[in-house]
């Protein structure tokens, strides 16, 4: 799991002071850290690349232009709060409210030119396609601990009590294993 | 199976993720050491997360939009508004007509470039302006509670507001479904969407939805409402992006069979949706 380790916080914490005081190279250093995992959960809620990176720009101006309006705590968590936030918007105006279609993986992932093994990328592929079976409620709750938030974190995020939470990884690691079970064994 | 029947599966789930409290944790780790069958799962599930360290190294370009400051917005308002006023004057005088009037008489003048009036010593008249029929107070900012009744369902709502409502600005609403019937009652809703919170602008024309839900895939769960227990959730949502009137309401689309009286479910009473009064609120 990739875990926001206590470091990690504490520098996005200090870039998000610096930026509240008008340092406008904390800022691009506080999108530059934040920007790859406001994508990677905006692309596995949606599921379409160009959808994902249009919710992110917006995103990221919502972050910029309400900065002054973040209290310390976890910046992350209201990044994250924002980007949701943004898929929804997105997901409202795409038709895909409670009625998200089901898309392959984005193309680009299968992209040749990229410096991925041919294995990689048919494994990338795989983990996309389990991801995309996961139920909506279960997917927000795994990619936001993808990412490093805590329980009581996406409790927050997603209006849910932290035992809602619990159980909902609980079963996506569950169904996760089941279907990625080949890819987990892989480096025994 | 994941776990031992020792064990419960969002326990061992909860431990992976550095979530259980000290001892908790600690008789984890007591357990793990002498049950393979969990220790498995702990390994693969730990695997499992790696798989997906791949999907956070992607930083995209971002170049923040160029920030006007507000006396720079007001000083060039204002400077525009100054050239429409004189070209209308100039217009006005070309055309031979009086300051303020253009040269066609069928072209009306924006209020926004109206000269403003010579005093008089008779009162202005009010503007008038046509209001939503609605009954109840008009929320203010970090107001109390402010209640709003429904038709299509046997509930009301309140609603409370956090913070002053500023254009563009993030608010956060606390709205809350209350049951007004004399038994509990139960819905079905789709999980997490317990209800919509809709905002309309002063022609009634729907602004923005949120509903405090990622429960695209259309599951459902029942909910029950007792008395004096209410739902509550709280919306955090981007106020209109233009200063003016809007109101505020309550939605709860209803899935059939709608909504039944417990402890007996039924058939129902079928309703498609539940919707309370628009509660009006200003964006400054």
């Amino acid at each position: 799991m990739v875990a926001e380790s206590g470091t990690e916080r504490e520098e996005l914490e200090a870039l998000a002071a610096r930026a509240q005081a008008g340092d406008a190279g904390a800022f691009d250093a506080l999108a530059a850290v934040v920007s790859g995992r406001l994508l990677a959960f905006a692309r596995g809620t949606l599921r379409d690349t160009q959808l994902a990176e249009e919710a992110v720009q917006e995103a990221l101006t919502r972050i910029y232009r309400f900065l002054d309006k973040y209290q310390q705590g976890s910046f992350l968590a209201w990044s994250m709060q924002i980007v949701r936030n943004a898929c929804m918007d997105v997901a409202v105006r795409e038709g895909k409210h409670r009625h998200l279609r089901v898309v392959a993986p984005d193309e680009d992932v299968a992209d040749p030119s990229t410096s991925d093994s041919a294995h990689t990328i048919e494994s990338r592929i795989r983990i996309e396609q389990a991801l995309a079976t996961l139920t909506e409620t279960h997917r927000t709750a795994f990619l936001l601990t993808v990412q490093g938030l805590r329980y009581e974190e996406i409790a927050r995020i997603c209006g849910v009590p932290v035992g809602t939470v619990r159980s909902r990884l609980f079963h996506a690691r569950v169904q996760l294993r089941a279907q990625l079970n080949d890819l987990v064994e892989e480096d025994r | 199976m994941s776990t031992c029947s020792v064990v419960r599966g969002e326990d061992l789930s909860a431990f992976v993720d550095d979530e259980l409290g000290i001892v908790e944790h600690r008789e984890m780790e007591t357990h793990l050491a002498t049950c393979a069958t969990c220790a498995e799962t702990v390994r693969a599930w730990r695997r499992l997360g790696t798989l997906f360290e791949p999907f956070i190294d992607e930083p995209i370009a971002f170049t923040p939009p160029v920030r006007v400051p507000q006396y720079l917005r007001t000083v060039l308002v204002a400077s525009v508004l100054l050239l429409f006023v004189i070209g209308a004057v100039l217009l006005g005088s070309l055309g031979g007509g009086t300051p303020g009037q253009l040269a066609s008489p069928g072209i009306p003048i924006p209020s926004s470039i109206e000269p403003t009036p010579t005093p008089s010593r008779e009162p202005a008249p009010t503007p008038t302006r046509t209001e939503p029929a609605q009954t109840v107070p008009p929320i203010e900012p970090s107001s109390d509670v402010v209640e709003a009744a429904g038709s299509g369902g046997p509930f009301a709502a309140t609603f409370s507001f956090t913070g002053p409502i500023e254009a563009d600005q993030p608010i956060e609403i606390e709205a809350a479904l209350h049951n007004t019937a004399d038994e509990p009652v139960s819905f079905d809703a789709p999980v997490e969407s317990v209800f919509d919170i809709v905002i309309r602008d002063d022609s009634g024309a729907e602004v923005s939805r949120r509903s405090v839900t990622d429960a695209w895939s259309g599951d459902t769960m029942t909910r029950t409402v007792r008395g004096g227990e209410p739902l509550t959730e709280t919306f955090i949502i981007t106020a209109p992006s233009v200063a003016g009137s809007y109101t505020v309401s309550m939605e709860l689309p209803l899935e059939p069979p709608a909504y039944t009286t417990a402890p007996s479910p039924g058939p129902g009473q079928q309703v498609e949706t539940f919707s309370t009064d628009a509660v009006p609120f200003d964006v400054r």
